[in-house]
């Protein structure tokens, strides 16, 4: 009966129901594709680039004049930036990058990573390749190298990663008179460590009145004593967005103090002046570094801290602006990198003892030294120091709880005698590597369906002609959330939580 | 519309109108999807290409109802 009704039908009807239901089925599979039922899916970009239609999901590298991808991606400053979009949100992205390098020693690093917090710039990094580790791998002892870690020793003083722990735990290590911080370098990788300053006396209080632009992060040191943390900040309003003002305060991996200062200026680009003021308390903490993060846009500053403990020094990176001039700071890094984008900051500085010349604009100067904390000064601020240590405003007020981080080579003469890192080792064949990264995506930054990654090669500063590079073939990423049905799940859950 | 519909229509200018209506609607569906998911389409595809597409099927159905109809 079906059959015999199909059969009278006439073929305009039966051409149009067939015309109907392909945009229909079209329709659906693009929506299939929005929405992702199954929660994974892979997006690829490959050089050079073939007969394209679509925008591409891996787009907006930039900026221009650091890459050339006539051929392959042809990277040859650091650092390049991109946007993938994603038609809906994901927790997690594993980023698959086969490149080929001719990297010198200057630059052993090479990370991905994607932006977490658009307000401070900030980008949660991990690693491709690091030269140093490669090395040491061949070089050192290996206690352990499994999946999780590389645990590697100079000379054999453990037998097993075990026992290697648990001497760590308890803050000693052998052959190690000046703690597990002078001797352990870590990539990767935070040990369960807890640091205690050797020869601290109670809290006397600190005063910086240096003021300091953009985001900053510094580590305080506290030791049962009830803790103040006063700071003054001045909004410039100088750039359009909103400028919110957020410090947190936290000990281990708890919060012990966190505050907000909501931008509520209806013209944030006029040009006024705004004060504004914060005060972080608390009771006693236990013995141990703290770490202060300081979350505001680069059209803050940081006027002014008070803090009731001096024991206070901004991790890697600061921005001293609007000061009297002649600065003087200190560091333990055994470099320092000097940019500023202020020609009138231009001129010399001097680092361990020795001057080095800032003689252009936007271009980030590295000044190498020796080990141990070297002073800083700059005739000039508006200057953005970095390094991979810390930086502080009087000397008795340096200190670093972090490991090293084995990101660069150290001397012979270093002290450092361990190794754990949390990395593995590109594959190599037909003289293409390939590495492999895992970047949460759970808190990161989504613009307009869009993350912002960013490719780090540290120590790559040349121009078009320069002979290092690392040129890259494919690029290819996994990304993994919610399944429909999860999320269903919690949609139900949240609307009906008992 | 009933004009184009006659039976003295032949199969193969049905087909061509008809694909002119399905360029029109895909096009159309395919703009929705695109201002209710901005990038949804285009990331996968141009739709200039389709545009293109939904004029030269216009263009060619306009070409055919100018001539004079030899019967």
């Amino acid at each position: 009966m079906l059959r015999l009704r199909w059969r009278q039908r006439s073929f305009l009807f039966k051409l149009r129901l067939f015309l109907g239901l392909l945009i229909i089925l079209l329709a659906a599979f693009f929506l299939y594709l929005k929405i992702l039922p199954g929660g994974r899916i892979t997006y690829e970009k490959s050089w050079p680039a073939g007969l394209r239609s679509g925008k591409g999901f891996i787009s907006g590298f930039q900026p221009a004049e650091r890459f050339d991808d006539s051929q392959f991606l042809r990277i040859v400053a650091d650092p390049v930036y991109f946007y993938l979009f994603t038609p809906r949100a994901f927790n997690q992205a594993t980023v698959t990058v086969t490149y080929r390098d001719r990297l010198g020693p200057d630059a052993p690093l090479v990370e991905i990573g994607v932006l977490q917090d658009k307000l401070t710039e900030r980008y949660e990094l991990q690693p491709l390749q690091n030269r140093v580790v490669d090395d040491l791998r061949f070089r050192w002892l290996r206690l352990e190298d499994s999946a999780d870690r590389l645990v590697l020793q100079a000379e054999r003083h453990y037998d097993s990663a075990t026992e290697f722990f648990r001497d760590l735990r308890a803050g000693y290590l052998r052959d190690c008179p000046g703690g597990p911080t002078a001797c352990l370098a870590v990539y990767n990788y935070e040990p369960d460590f807890n640091y205690r300053l050797p020869d601290y006396a109670p809290l006397r209080s600190l005063t910086i009145d240096q003021p300091l632009r953009g985001p900053h992060r510094f580590y305080l040191y506290l030791k049962d004593e009830p803790w103040q943390l006063s700071l003054d900040f001045v909004d410039l309003n100088q750039d359009k967005a909103q400028d919110p003002i957020t410090v947190q305060v936290s000990c281990g991996n708890r919060i012990i103090a966190s505050q907000t200062i909501a931008d509520h200026n209806p013209t944030p680009n006029d040009g006024r002046l705004e004060d504004k003021h914060l005060v972080l308390s608390g009771a006693g903490q236990p013995a141990g570094a703290c770490l202060a993060d300081v979350r505001i846009s680069s059209d803050v500053v940081m006027a002014k801290i008070v803090s009731s403990s001096d024991k206070l020094a901004f991790i890697g990176r600061v921005w001293p602006v609007s000061g009297t001039g002649s600065l003087r700071l200190f560091t333990d890094a055994s470099y320092l990198t000097a940019s500023t984008a202020n020609p009138a900051s231009l001129g010399e500085i001097h680092f361990a003892g020795r001057s080095f010349a800032l003689s252009q604009t936007d271009e980030q100067f590295v000044f190498t030294a020796g080990e141990g904390s070297k002073e800083i000064v700059v005739a000039k601020d508006d200057i953005i120091l970095s390094n991979n240590g810390v930086f502080a405003l009087a000397r008795s007020s340096l200190f670093n709880p972090a490991f090293w981080k084995a990101d660069r080579p150290w001397s012979a003469t270093s002290s450092l005698k361990y190794l754990i890192a949390d990395y593995a080792p590109p594959r190599e064949e037909a003289g293409w590597k390939t590495a492999t990264a895992r970047l949460s995506l759970a808190g990161a930054a989504r613009e307009n369906g869009r993350y912002r990654f960013l490719l780090s090669i540290p120590g790559l500063q040349g121009q078009p002609g320069a002979a290092a590079d690392l040129e890259i073939r494919d690029l290819r990423i996994t990304l993994n959330g919610l399944t429909l049905g999860q999320k269903i799940a919690n949609m139900f859950r949240n609307l009906w939580p008992y | 519309m009933a004009v184009l519909t006659r039976p003295a229509l032949d199969r193969a200018a049905i087909i061509k109108r008809e694909i002119f209506y399905f360029f029109t609607g895909l096009a159309v569906t395919l703009v929705v999807l695109e201002t209710l998911w901005p990038d949804i389409i285009l990331v996968y595809f141009n739709l200039n290409w389709l545009w293109l597409l939904w004029l030269l099927s216009a263009l060619s159905l306009l070409i055919k109802k100018s001539r004079p109809n030899k019967e």
